[in-house]
Parts: structure tokens; C-alpha cells; sequence
């Protein structure tokens, strides 16, 4: 007889095969369509792009896998490029300070109105990314804002290794922490439990506000963190510089499995799905496609992913319906 | 036979067993509407009282004020004779009072060990568990033991929602009692259960009860009957009757009269 953890494993497995699968496909796809695909100096773009969008994708993965949402990323991101812009010149460690706290203040507004109030989070952060937005636009004068700093972009955008970004090395820590928190840190076994079943949660003595409090917040600190190698890369910071990569964050944990019920998602096959958006953007790019092919494209994937995780389900419902009719037997 | 007029409890008279939970004068009101008023009772240890009352009886309030996720309005609480007043579930879990929910209070999507030590998860020796490194190792060789100590076989590692409501809410009493409570709240656990999984539970209980005193709120007047010491009978908010199933002149079809007189 199956093992239903066998299931379970080979259930989720085949959402990393498919990623992995993906990947490989892009790869020998674009590689066979381009010369350049498959060069270490578009590697290293490719990288680079993909940094800003992982480190994105963490806090909406954290957000979904706790059974929330947080569309305001895109303006934290902004707001905290803006921030540090218009603070410069200046000490650079303050600098990173008023970026960052102007960006977890965000987080805490998101959670006090979702957490407190009961205000869905979906409408929450649709409401403070349109209000953050217009604080920007509004501290920015509708203008594009020089970063008058030295240090700072060498700190979050720095080449000190092998002519790659800094923005690839944060991205790196950010993952291996979340990952590691998520999975064998305390706190990260209640967001799943969270997630999962709230009510089951606070029942079990889990603080599940404060957890989805903590979220809201991290999920800010690293658009905020986002903003500020954004605002590196460009030595600018520019108003709704951030809603590029509102559909990719969004997508790429979805890519790789979390629900947006919650109680499911994993950071490695988020960082895959990042890994996949990214190369089928920047194969796009290197075909000269219209930039609209390149909605037209994730528009399908994401559709795709999402059939195939309830197809998944349905398939994991049946297979336990048999199992169960197994054991009646028996 | 005593009516509770009174609203007072009696200790028994052939033993004299210490008092473990003392609700006193318990109160609550939703705005104008009075869920709970002057409910006063005691458990003693070695003991299981039955809860019983119908729909809107003041049954789940009571266990929530109990359970720490409801304050009381007014009145006051004693653990093992000290004045208490819980503001979260976590605070009377702290206090030694665990509970058995209707719906298991499980998260499927997590594995039957993490299950188990949900929200007390073991933490790692030294400098890991300070950071709050989770003792999976532990959680796993601790509760395959205890489950197979108590006669259940389950691959600890296997998520939740694969196994049958007996097994989960088997998993949720074991869990309960793990922990050494000083009290164990039993809020409906045997509703959803099949005739075969709910016997095997009853059984269980019984067989724990020296470990731990319990409180078993129930519709189930005939279940409640065969395993309760005593019974609370709450209606429109108000203890309207208590009987021990103890008293050696009363039958069964007795108490189940009296039960349905006082609902």
C-alpha cells in the first residue's frame, strides 16, 4: 500500500519537477533562439533582475502561506527608494534607517487594519499602496529624485565579487534566512499554522495576531530593503518605480505552490518560480518581443500554475478517497 | 439527588478529593444579552462533570471563559485554589488547562507530531533553541512513544488530514494529556465520531480520569451518563440542576429523567 506521506512528497515534488522542468526547458529554449542567452554576462543580469523580485516575492510568499495578502509591496518599495532619496546627501546608515522605517511603518498601518480591525488584507493593502503612492508621488514633486549617496549604492548594489551585484547577495541571505525560519524556527511553524487553520491556531495558544502582524511588517522591511537597491541601481529614485513587479511577486509563489488560502507554500520553490518569471522576461528581451508578449506570457503561466495546483488537489482528494475505501476493505 | 437552587456545589461525602477548578459566580453579558449568570460550580480531582445544557445553554461560553479565550463579565476563577484571570488561551494553557476541541483543533496541512506540540513545540538545546530552532527529533521520538504507549500506531510524520476523525481526535486527546494537565476541558469531543471511534474514546477517558480531572460538555445525555461522576445542568445561561451519577439509588433512566426535567 502507498504511503500517504509518499503521496504527499510525491504530490509536492511534482510541483518542483514541473519548475525544474520549466527551467530547463526556458533554458535550452531561449539558448537554442539566442547565443547570448546562455553567456556569463547575461547570466549575471539575469541574476541581478531576478534579486529584486525574490526578495519581493519572500514577503507575499510569508503573507500567503499565513493565509494573507499584501499588494502594497510595489509602494513600499517607492516610498523607501524615495525615502533615501530625498534624505541624501546624508550619514548613510540613516539614510537606510528613515528608508526602512518609513517602509515597516507601512507594514504596521497593513497589519493594524488587517489584524485589529478585521479589514480583509487584499483591501487593506490596495488602499495604503494607493495612498503610499500618492504620498510619493506628492514628497517627489511627480519627479525623479537623485540618490546623492556613495556608499549606500555600493552597499546595495555594489560589484565587489566576480562583477556581481550586492543586490544577489542580499537576495541569497534574505532566502536562506526565510527559508530557514519557515521551516525549523518556531515562529515559522505558527505562520504555517496560521495559515493553515487560524482558529485551530489561537485555540492552541499561537498568537496568531501577532504573527500576522510580524508578516505585514517583514513583508514591508524587505520591499523596503527592495527600494533601496532599486533606488542603488538607478543612483534615482523614481515615483511608482515599483509596479513592474507587482504581478511577478505576486506570481511567483503561486508558481511555486503556495495557496492563497494559505497553510502551503515553500521559499526554495518560490525562489524557483522567481528564477522562471525572470528567464522568460529576459528571453523575451533577447528575441526583441514586444514587452506585451511578455504579459501575455506569465498571464498563461499563471493560469496554468493555478490549474494545475487545484488539478493537484483534486488528484491528493482522490487519491485519499481511495485509500479510505482501502482501509474499509481491509 | 440535589437541585441547585442554591447554586452550590457539595463535596462528596465518602472522600474528600481537593477542589481543582472553582468557577465563582461567573458572569457574562454580550452587550444587553446575559450568556452566563451566578454560574458557580467545583471540580475535584479525579473526577469527570459533565457540562450538559441545549443550544444557547451558556455551555461554550463557559468553556471559553474557562479556556481563557472569553473574559468573564464578572466573578472569579480558581486553578488549584488560586484567583486566576486568563486574557488568552495561552495564559490558561500556562496554567495547566488544556482542551479537547469539537473539530480537533488540528491543522491538516501540518504533520501528526507537529500537531501534537502545536504551539508547544520543543525548542533545541542551547543557542539554536534560544534563536527558536524547533526540536523536530524530539517532537518526533516523543510523540510516536506516547501514541503507541496509549495503543495508537501512526506514522507521526504523515499530515493530519490523512488519517479518520477517530485517529485525529484521538491525536488531540493524547496531546491534551501529554502536556501533565491539571484540568482537561472537553468541549463535544465525541460528536463527530463513529460509534466504534467514540467507545474507544469513552474508554480511554475513563482510564485517565485519576491522571486528570475533566470537564465534558455534551449534548450526549446517554453518553455523558455511563462516564460521568457528576452532572451540571445549564440552561438560559443558569446552573438549573446538578446530579451525581454516584448516587448508588438512582438508575440510569433515573438521572436521564432528572437531566431532561431540568433542560
Amino acid at each position: 500500500m502507498i504511503g500517504s506521506r509518499g503521496i504527499k512528497q510525491a504530490l509536492l515534488n511534482i510541483n518542483s519537477i514541473v519548475l525544474v522542468v520549466a527551467i530547463i526547458g526556458l533554458v535550452i529554449a531561449f539558448s537554442t533562439l539566442s547565443k547570448y542567452f546562455l553567456t556569463w554576462t547575461n547570466l549575471r543580469i539575469i541574476l541581478e533582475t531576478m534579486s529584486i523580485l525574490t526578495i519581493l516575492s519572500l514577503g507575499v510568499h510569508s503573507l500567503l502561506v499565513a493565509g494573507e495578502i499584501d499588494i502594497s509591496f510595489t509602494a513600499v518599495l517607492g516610498l523607501s527608494a524615495a525615502v533615501a532619496a530625498l534624505a541624501s546627501p546624508g550619514n548613510t546608515f540613516l539614510l537606510i534607517l528613515y528608508a526602512l522605517t518609513a517602509a515597516v511603518a507601512v507594514g504596521l498601518l497593513n497589519g493594524f487594519f488587517v489584524v485589529q480591525m478585521g479589514i480583509p488584507s487584499f483591501l487593506v493593502t490596495l488602499a495604503t499602496m494607493t495612498g503610499v503612492n500618492g504620498v510619493v508621488l506628492l514628497a517627489s514633486n511627480y519627479r525623479s529624485v537623485l540618490l546623492q549617496s556613495k556608499l549606500l549604492p555600493k552597499i546595495f548594489y555594489g560589484r565587489f565579487f566576480w562583477n556581481i551585484p550586492m543586490s544577489v547577495f542580499w537576495m541569497i541571505g534574505l532566502v536562506i534566512i526565510a527559508g530557514i525560519i519557515l521551516r525549523f524556527v518556531r515562529f515559522g511553524r505558527w505562520v504555517y499554522a496560521t495559515g493553515g487553520n487560524g482558529r485551530a491556531a489561537t485555540l492552541m495558544g499561537i498568537p496568531t495576531k501577532r504573527v500576522r502582524y510580524m508578516l505585514f511588517v517583514a513583508s514591508a522591511f524587505l520591499a523596503g530593503i527592495a527600494g533601496l537597491i532599486v533606488a542603488s541601481r538607478s543612483f534615482s529614485s523614481r515615483p511608482m518605480i515599483g509596479e513592474a513587479y507587482m504581478m511577478q511577486a505576486i506570481a511567483a509563489p503561486i508558481l511555486g505552490g503556495a495557496l492563497l488560502t494559505g497553510g502551503r507554500g515553500s521559499v526554495v520553490r518560490t525562489t524557483m518560480g522567481c528564477l522562471v518569471l525572470t528567464i522568460i522576461t529576459n528571453g523575451t528581451n533577447l528575441l526583441g518581443l514586444e514587452p506585451a508578449y511578455q504579459n501575455i506570457f506569465m498571464a498563461v503561466i499563471l493560469i496554468g500554475s493555478l490549474s494545475t495546483q487545484g488539478g493537484r488537489h483534486s488528484l491528493h482528494r482522490l487519491i485519499q478517497m481511495f485509500k479510505k475505501a482501502q482501509r474499509g476493505t481491509t | 439527588m440535589q437541585t441547585t437552587e442554591s447554586k452550590e456545589c457539595h463535596a462528596s461525602t465518602t472522600r474528600q478529593p481537593s477542589v481543582v477548578l472553582e468557577c465563582r459566580d461567573i458572569q457574562k453579558d454580550y452587550g444587553r444579552i446575559r450568556a452566563l449568570e451566578g454560574v458557580s460550580f467545583e471540580l475535584r480531582e479525579g473526577e469527570i462533570l459533565g457540562l450538559i445544557g441545549d443550544n444557547g445553554a451558556g455551555k461554550s461560553t463557559l468553556v471559553k471563559i474557562i479556556r481563557g479565550a472569553l473574559a468573564a463579565t464578572s466573578g472569579t476563577l480558581f486553578v488549584d485554589g488560586k484567583k486566576r484571570r486568563f486574557r488568552s488561551p495561552r495564559d490558561a494553557i500556562r496554567a495547566g488547562i488544556q482542551c479537547v476541541y469539537q473539530e480537533s483543533a488540528l491543522i491538516e496541512q501540518l504533520s501528526v507530531q507537529e500537531n501534537f506540540f502545536l504551539g508547544q513545540e520543543p525548542l533545541r538545546p542551547g543557542f539554536a533553541g534560544t534563536l527558536g530552532f524547533v526540536n523536530f527529533k524530539h517532537m518526533q521520538t516523543q510523540t510516536g512513544a506516547y501514541l503507541e504507549k496509549m495503543g495508537f500506531e501512526l506514522d507521526v510524520r504523515d499530515e493530519i488530514g490523512n488519517f479518520s476523525g477517530g485517529q485525529r481526535q484521538a491525536v488531540s486527546v493524547m496531546r491534551s494529556l501529554y502536556f501533565d494537565p491539571k484540568i482537561l476541558l472537553l468541549d463535544e469531543p465525541l460528536t463527530a465520531l463513529s460509534e466504534k471511534a467514540k467507545d474507544r474514546l469513552q474508554g480511554f477517558l475513563l482510564e485517565v480520569r485519576d491522571v486528570c480531572p475533566m470537564i465534558l460538555v455534551t449534548h450526549d445525555f446517554k453518553g455523558a451518563v455511563e462516564i460521568c461522576d457528576r452532572m451540571l445542568v445549564l440552561k438560559h445561561g443558569k446552573v438549573a440542576g446538578e446530579i451525581s451519577t454516584h448516587e448508588t439509588d438512582l438508575s440510569k433512566e433515573d438521572i436521564l429523567d432528572y437531566l431532561f426535567t431540568h433542560m
